[in-house]
């Protein structure tokens, strides 16, 4: 069959609304973007993982401590989960899970805006699961519905475990809330850093080509304008029930259409952070992943080693 | 517990405490290498054994506060440096992967043999928990006994580094088998096996044999208690270990976090 042929009857099962599996044939373009998509949400889980990461030896009590360790270890089970989706997706170029991770190291793929940011205080290790989580969430709904259904399949669990981190985040925000004064300046404070790089992280209102064939190919279902409409409104009554300030002076609801009106995050600088790796955080944090990929390799040789002769001295002698 | 004499609260607190602190204090150093291990597989089994290890600290603790000791927060967060009674050598910041493996190797025979001998207790509700935590606990020593053999045949530089990790902490393990003060109490519960003597000769012997069927170099006489942690006696990297453990919840102390 030609080429034209199967991609057309490709995009007739996709408008259908059928799913398709990772041994389907899938049009090079598709399975381009899936790569491009889920290496980066992988990496990004990965990423992720840094900022919140820092604040484990330094949780206040013993159930926070318990609880945050097991958080930072869910995203680094999502990073490992979906790295592997992608390596199936990246075998017909022959790139496995050395190169994925490599890709960082060398800048070759981007990760959230949001973790290329500081997170100075305990309340930032609350913001984070509050409104990243959170916002996470809203984005992956989304992909639920996915048009490639091991992506979709996987998101189900990952969505179910983002609520719980969630709900943990919340927890956090909350004692910070009905505490002390400098645990309410504390919790502000994060809210205020956190806010922007969340207007900014569901990207712009204008999407880009990439984002556009998504749709198309119902990769992903919904607008970036839609999924930052949908989080603004989950989050003001949510944070000003907190007794907490939003840091834009702009934020107003149409009271007839009841579109949110916001301030505009700094594209440019966001931007930026993300495609060069620029932001405050993003080197110190591909030093870690440098650290655990690239300088222990040398585990991950002898490990390959010690089990290739182990099987080999179990192999019955012809 | 009503019906525990004085003498008996005292000596279930001396026996429980330092396997507490050791517990707590490799959970601690095990989170440390969160998101930082050689591979991702790797980062999930890890941090739930140190999950694991601070979940049956916490349980110790409860233990303890329910033997007139303040509660597990306040054991683990308000305690100076000299309350402490975990071995030195597990306070030793963390350093390559070689070393935290062979540290945990030796640590996991250690607790396996320290536990294992926990249930010949009369104290039923130490045997409940010690019972639970044995099932987590084989894979622990699973887990580290696998990565020690891996490092040790892998390749030549595995094998270096693992052996002088190996070298690193053999002279700083004396005070892991030691108990605070005299031993007297080990009798009162009738935990003779658990005697510092006894535990040196069983884990000496599980060590041979792990050492001659790896045909690792023996490294040397078994130290003595030159510094002894269950007396409180630690070095800086607790005192560091412990500044940043509470620098959170010294911002207020008594606000709820």
């Amino acid at each position: 069959m030609e080429e034209t042929e199967r991609t057309r009857i490709f995009m007739e099962r996709i408008n259908a609304g059928e799913k398709i599996e990772a041994n389907d044939w899938m049009p090079a373009e598709y399975r381009n973007l899936l790569i491009k998509q889920i290496h980066m949400h992988g990496i990004s889980e990965i990423m992720g993982a840094y900022p919140e990461k820092e604040w484990v030896p330094k949780a206040p009590s013993i159930r926070r401590k318990l609880a945050l360790n097991a958080k930072v270890q869910d995203e680094i089970g999502h990073g490992q989960m979906l790295l592997r989706l992608a390596e199936d997706l990246s075998r017909p170029y022959g790139r496995g899970r050395e190169e994925l991770m490599d890709d960082v190291l060398d800048g070759r793929v981007k990760f959230h805006n949001v973790f290329h940011m500081e997170a100075p205080t305990w309340a930032d290790a609350g913001v984070i699961g509050f409104l990243v989580d959170g916002g996470a969430i809203i984005t992956q709904a989304m992909l639920l519905d996915s048009s490639y259904a091991p992506y979709a399949r996987m998101l189900k669990r990952i969505v179910a475990e983002e609520s719980f981190h969630m709900q943990h985040g919340e927890a956090v925000v909350l004692a910070l809330a009905e505490g002390s004064q400098a645990q309410r300046d504390m919790l502000q404070g994060a809210i205020n850093r956190w806010w922007e790089p969340m207007m900014f992280f569901f990207g712009p209102v204008q999407m880009g080509k990439g984002a556009q064939r998504m749709m198309e190919y119902k990769i992903r279902t919904k607008t970036n304008e839609e999924l930052r409409q949908k989080f603004i409104n989950r989050y003001v009554p949510r944070i000003t029930s907190l007794g907490m300030t939003i840091p834009d002076s702009e934020l107003r609801q149409d009271p007839d259409t009841k579109e949110w009106h916001y301030s505009q995050p700094d594209w440019e600088r966001y931007n930026a952070m993300v495609r060069l790796n620029s932001g405050p955080m993003s080197q110190a944090r591909i030093a870690m992943r440098r650290q655990a990929h690239e300088e222990q390799r040398w585990v991950r040789e002898a490990m390959n080693k010690a089990s290739e002769r182990q099987v080999s001295e179990h192999q019955p002698a012809i | 517990m009503a019906n525990l004499g004085e003498s008996e609260t005292r000596a279930l607190i001396q026996l429980i405490k330092p396997i507490a602190d050791d517990e707590w204090i490799v959970g601690h150093r095990g989170s440390e290498w969160l998101a930082l291990t050689p591979d991702l597989e790797e980062d999930l089994a890890f941090s739930s054994i140190s999950q694991d290890e601070l979940g049956h600290a916490q349980f110790y603790y409860e233990l303890l506060h329910s033997l007139g000791l303040p509660s597990a927060d306040e054991l683990v967060y308000l305690r100076p440096a000299s309350g402490w009674t975990n071995a030195q050598v597990l306070e030793t910041p963390n350093q390559d992967w070689a070393h935290t493996v062979a540290l945990r190797y030796l640590y996991e025979i250690l607790d396996d043999i320290r536990h294992e001998a926990l249930l010949g207790s009369w104290y039923q509700p130490l045997t409940d928990g010690v019972r639970k935590i044995r099932m987590e606990e084989k894979y622990h020593l699973q887990h580290f006994a696998t990565g020690f053999e891996l490092l040790a045949t892998g390749t030549e530089l595995s094998r270096q580094r693992l052996i002088e990790g190996i070298a690193d902490i053999w002279p700083r393990l004396g005070d892991l088998f030691a108990w605070g003060g005299s031993e007297e109490f080990l009798e009162k519960l009738g935990l003779p096996n658990l005697a510092q003597a006894q535990l040196r000769h069983s884990w000496t012997t599980r060590m041979e044999k792990t050492f001659h069927d790896l045909e690792l170099p023996w490294p040397g006489p078994m130290p003595g208690v030159n510094v002894n942690g269950r007396n409180g006696e630690h070095s800086q990297n607790l005192s560091k270990l412990l500044d940043v453990m509470t620098e959170v919840r010294q911002i207020d102390v008594n606000s709820p976090w």
